[in-house]
């Protein structure tokens, strides 16, 4: 049929699909793929995540490298896929990142990537009959509860929300006794926030001994929040949890402050902890106390925020992640002798996985990270609160 | 190897959503619904494999039937009106579908894990595919196979005197019911025809990711949707097909390497596309198949080899810039601009000629309008411009 | 209390929930005065659709590109609210001539598919462009108004959202004075109604369209401005619901009329804020919907449509 010489263009735009990024490849370097959001309102992830991760192969390589398993040293390759924050992209990179040198990658930005894309993962090693894709994951930034213990294959350095809300919660009961109760608002059409209030804030403020009176709720893309501010204002809570994200909490303060609506404390969801909220809402947002698994407080912090910002993205909980995990994978490529050679690929990203699988405790740029059976992660972490339109520390729950 | 089999089952399922609007956009009717009869096929056919232990195959078509029939069901109202309001109130239903799913828990405990939609987290382990074995070929492969059964399908309606009918109502409706052709029942039938293509899609697509949420199935799916039989042209479904690889393939995979420029031209090159084809590709190699034919004997196999060496001498230029950049070390971002657009119009023949014809010729309308002057001719091709 | 009293308080409950009868008439008000902002981009979208008959997808993009441009600038130099959203008016006017000549210039009328998908291609462009530059994160916009609320008790009013309101009728009454009285607005509808027979009167086509375009534009970014300021903060988020918005209160309100814009958002606004308020956030939309489809059943016209708007 004539018509089917159509597919000739259509073979030929398949050849030009498969132009890869090419680098002459110089023996001995360790390939690590980076992918994230790099589109739409989540690009900041993406950029940060992305800087961080160039800044922490820059400071590796400048200090010798990595030392592979016949004793050479290594030099660390980043490379930087945008998914989109859409969960079909996630995976089709992530496919294309395993059909390249890389012995693992560090994302996604979105939990609602995650999700599927662990779904695809072999669920289990050594299962024969599970046809999944065998490559490790190392995530940075999806935070949404519990995804790791989808594939054996993933893991997170994200801080775990539930640990992190219940103690706070515990911290404020004590320093502020005389507030009883908590209203909530919650962004209900993604999946972090979501599983935030309800699952976290919702349960842990009344272990805490809180009284939930209520919550509001609004969608992502919400711009009126006038019946829900409403509803907020009348049960006069003492404290407002808002489980949303930058543009809607914005949106939430300033109509709280148009009702005039009083409120003792404002607390806040983890991501939200980051210069988007600043630059919506400096004024409205002060004084919001969010508890974040980063802060420039230590000396590492302060190396690793300087040199981000020389790849112009700026520290925050999660792209400091990203540069922990490169700090991690070193670490893991060292002690499991990864040789980063063309043929030993596939054993390679087996010892990555299973060096992953062994860690209990790895380094943070806080403190000491400890590492669950289910290859999530408990980070050290602080509160911090909106203080003249920068995030300053208010308590820090180790100390 | 496994990204190609990935590509190829994620080029599959979208192919098979642009050919459930071409069926529509046949009878003149651009629907912006058939993103949610897409969801209705995942959602239902997920729910028939995982929590109802079925095959994928009856799945499928389930899933298909159920598309089907809601798109029946919505038809009537919706195929009183014309035109934008149609538009409309198809955005409109596939909103409202995709809101149902929002909104819509079903979930059956087995042991320890609760399967089936819950709302707004939405529908996690539809893990038919990797629980069975099947390896991301034997996916591949099938998910064509499902497509060249709706491919060829709608290619025999297409043939037959059905599709007459429908080009018919496109074309001119007015004509056609003077004909005696039954408006209603046409609108309706193409409409419930490309409900059932896209819940098979749609039931495809659940399985390629394993979990779906509402937010897959908005009004971005619903306009991809439609952007694939335009830019491919509607006079066959290899139109369709071709734009898929362009977007999905080219726009979407191939640019990758340009790092965040790819983003701005994806929508660029969508309005180059269609300044330069407005007709679909289709129908630019029909022209310049057309053209070919009247010159020299096997003029066919000629326009063939002549948009094969497009696509080569693209790719080689492509290959060689980015083995200079590699070499050089220079930053892609400067150097993409250039070659991109030289891989565009070699992509399409014509489409160069085109270009370069456009370039003096715009250039001197553009002068024209800023001056305020009378407007120049009309383009070439038919009859006026805006 | 009596029986009927009993019967009629539990009705209510069953329809409204806990809501008072003060509740309901503030979330009626607070949802009518929201639905201001729709109105007025309603009015651009009625102006294009209904009038031009063109398809533009990219509308509701270019508004909010005029009020992010126009932010740019006051981020150089400090300005006042109002020159910002005269500049965000200028520069939407810009992007709207821009759209006419990419999307509908060089695209020849027998292809109205084309035209749509070259819009949707720029709506995607434009969306690019201002998550690159600002890499997504939300910019605070400047307002008008936005801390006066009318109150009695408990009943309050916003401020700026009447501001709003009152400026798109000012802006009605401008477009349709310019339709009805101008030589352009004549050609306007000449062209759109008649374009050969308009041509044959000596009217410069592609010029008449480009100017009401520009015109669109000029609309269009004051609605972007004023959904901004409405909002507090300019988002990426913003262009979709409002281009899905627009076109929803446009059909609505009658595609050949503009008055019927300004009614229309202030019922999608109104309905849209009951329904949240009786049922839940998640819920709502589908009630819009619902609306739609009542009106395309029962009224397919709209509320103001001319039969002669019917295509």
């Amino acid at each position: 049929m004539k018509q089917t010489f159509v597919i000739g263009p259509a073979l030929a735009a398949f050849a030009i699909m498969g132009a890869a990024p090419g680098t002459l490849a110089a023996d001995r370097e360790v390939h690590i793929a980076g992918f994230g959001a790099k589109s739409g309102v989540v690009r900041s992830f993406g950029v940060n995540t992305e800087a961080m991760m160039r800044a922490a192969a820059e400071h590796i390589n400048n200090s010798g490298g990595v030392k592979l398993g016949d004793g050479s040293m290594g030099k660390i390759v980043v490379s930087f896929y945008d998914d989109r924050c859409n969960a079909e992209e996630g995976i089709s990179v992530v496919r294309r990142i395993a059909g390249t040198k890389a012995i693992v990658g560090v994302g996604p930005t979105c939990s609602n990537v995650a999700e599927p894309l662990f779904g695809i993962l072999q669920k289990k090693t050594g299962d024969g009959k599970d046809t999944g894709l065998q490559f490790p994951i190392f995530t940075d930034t999806a935070i949404k509860g519990g995804l790791a213990k989808i594939s054996e294959w993933a893991f997170r350095n994200v801080p775990n929300e539930n640990e992190m809300y219940q103690s706070l919660f515990k911290w404020l009961r004590k320093t502020h006794p005389n507030l009883k109760t908590v209203y909530g608002g919650v962004e209900q059409d993604f999946a972090h926030s979501r599983f935030t209030w309800h699952k976290v804030m919702k349960v842990r403020a009344p272990q805490a001994g809180y009284k939930v009176l209520g919550e509001a709720k609004w969608l992502l893309a919400d711009t009126n929040f006038t019946t829900q501010v409403r509803k907020l204002k009348k049960a006069k809570a003492d404290i407002i949890a808002i489980s949303a994200h930058p543009f809607t909490t914005c949106g939430v303060l300033k109509e709280m402050k148009r009702q005039r609506v009083k409120y003792k404390l404002l607390v806040g969801l983890t991501s939200s902890s980051s210069m988007e909220t600043l630059q919506g809402c400096a004024k409205q947002a002060e004084g919001i106390i969010i508890p974040t698994s980063f802060a420039p407080v230590t000396p590492a912090a302060k190396v690793a925020a300087k040199l981000g910002a020389k790849y112009k993205g700026s520290a925050d909980l999660h792209s400091a992640a990203a540069w922990e995990n490169m700090i991690v994978l070193k670490g893991v490529i060292e002690s499991m002798g990864v040789m980063a050679k063309p043929d030993t690929l596939k054993a390679d990203r087996r010892k990555i996985r299973d060096g992953l699988a062994k860690l209990s405790k790895t380094g943070g740029l806080l403190g000491t990270i400890t590492r669950t059976k289910e290859g999530e992660a408990i980070k050290p972490y602080l509160y911090v609160h909106a203080k003249d339109g920068n995030w300053a520390v208010l308590h820090d729950p180790g100390k | 190897m496994q990204f190609w089999y990935g590509l190829a089952q994620l080029i599959g399922v979208h192919t098979i959503l642009g050919l459930s609007a071409y069926v529509v956009l046949q009878t003149g009717q651009v629907s912006m619904a058939q993103a949610g009869f897409f969801a209705i096929g995942a959602y239902v056919a997920g729910m028939l494999t995982a929590i109802a232990d079925w095959h994928l195959v009856p799945a499928l078509i389930v899933g298909g039937v159920a598309g089907a029939a809601v798109a029946a069901l919505a038809g009537f109202p919706a195929l009183r009106v014309k035109g934008l309001m149609f538009v409309v109130a198809t955005l409109a239903f596939g909103e409202a579908v995709r809101l149902f799913w929002f909104n819509f828990t079903f979930q059956v405990a087995e042991g320890a894990v609760k399967l089936g939609p819950e709302g707004g987290e939405g529908f996690k382990q539809i893990r038919f595919f990797p629980a069975n074995g099947w390896t991301d070929l034997d996916r591949a492969i099938f998910i064509w196979s499902v497509l060249f059964i709706v491919m060829a399908g709608v290619w025999w309606l297409d043939r037959s005197r059905a599709g007459a009918v429908l080009r018919a109502v496109g074309e001119d409706d007015l004509a056609a019911q003077s004909v005696g052709v039954n408006l209603t029942a046409v609108k309706v039938t193409a409409f419930a025809i490309g409900g059932f293509i896209a819940g098979i899609g749609g039931s495809l697509y659940s399985h390629y990711t394993t979990h779906i949420e509402h937010a897959n199935f908005g009004v971005i799916l619903a306009t991809f949707a439609i952007a694939y039989p335009i830019v491919g042209g509607l006079h066959n479904v290899f139109g369709t097909l071709a734009a898929v690889i362009f977007i999905q393939g080219f726009l979407v995979e191939g640019l990758r390497f340009l790092g965040d420029w790819r983003n701005l031209l994806f929508g660029f090159l969508i309005v180059v596309a269609m300044n330069v084809s407005p007709r679909g590709f289709v129908s630019v190699y029909r022209d310049m198949s057309v053209y070919w034919k009247r010159r020299v004997h096997g003029g066919a196999l000629l326009t063939f080899l002549l948009i094969v060496a497009g696509e080569a001498a693209g790719y080689s230029i492509v290959a060689i810039v980015d083995g200079v950049i590699g070499r050089t070390g220079l930053q892609y971002n400067h150097m993409a601009w250039i070659f991109f657009l030289v891989v565009w119009a070699a992509f399409s023949w014509s489409g160069l000629a085109k270009l370069i014809q456009m370039i003096p010729a715009g250039l001197s309308r553009l002068s024209g309008a800023l001056r305020g002057t009378l407007g120049t001719s009309p383009t070439r091709r038919s009859g006026r411009t805006a | 209390m009596s029986q009927f009293d009993r019967l009629l308080s539990g009705v209510w409950t069953w329809i409204f929930g806990d809501l008072s009868l003060l509740d309901l008439v503030q979330t009626v008000t607070d949802g009518l005065l929201f639905g201001a902002t729709y109105a007025i981009i309603g009015t651009g979208f009625a102006l294009i659709f209904g009038v031009m008959h063109k398809i533009n997808l990219a509308y509701a993009a270019s508004s909010i590109a005029g009020a992010y441009i126009s932010i740019a600038f006051a981020s150089l130099v400090p300005l006042p609210a109002i020159v910002v959203f005269l500049l965000a008016a200028a520069a939407s006017g810009a992007v709207g001539y821009l759209i006419y000549l990419t999307c509908f210039r060089f695209i020849p009328t027998s292809s109205p598919l084309a035209t749509l998908m070259a819009t949707v291609g720029m709506l995607i462009l434009i969306d690019e462009v201002i998550v690159h530059e600002t890499n997504g994160m939300p910019q605070p916009y400047p307002a008008l108004f936005d801390s006066v609320m009318i109150e009695w008790g408990d009943f309050g009013l916003r401020g700026d959202l009447l501001f709003i309101f009152g400026l798109s009728v000012v802006a009605t009454i401008a477009l349709v004075a310019f339709l009805y009285r101008t030589r352009l607005g004549v050609a306007t509808r000449a062209v759109a109604q008649q374009p050969v027979a308009a041509q044959l009167c000596g009217i410069s086509v592609p010029r008449t369209n480009g100017t009401t375009f520009i015109m669109a534009g000029l609309l269009g970014g004051l609605a972007g401005a004023m959904t901004g300021a409405a909002v507090g903060t300019l988002s990426p988020l913003l262009t979709l619901p409002l281009t899905v918005k627009g076109l929803i209160v446009t059909v609505i309100g009658g595609l050949g009329s503009i008055p019927g814009a300004i009614v229309a958002g202030l019922l999608v606004g109104m309905f849209e804020n009951l329904a949240l308020a009786v049922r839940d956030v998640q819920e709502r939309d589908l009630y819009v919907m619902l609306l739609l489809f009542l009106f395309l059943w029962f009224r397919p016209l709209g509320i103001f449509g001319k039969s002669s708007a019917r295509d």
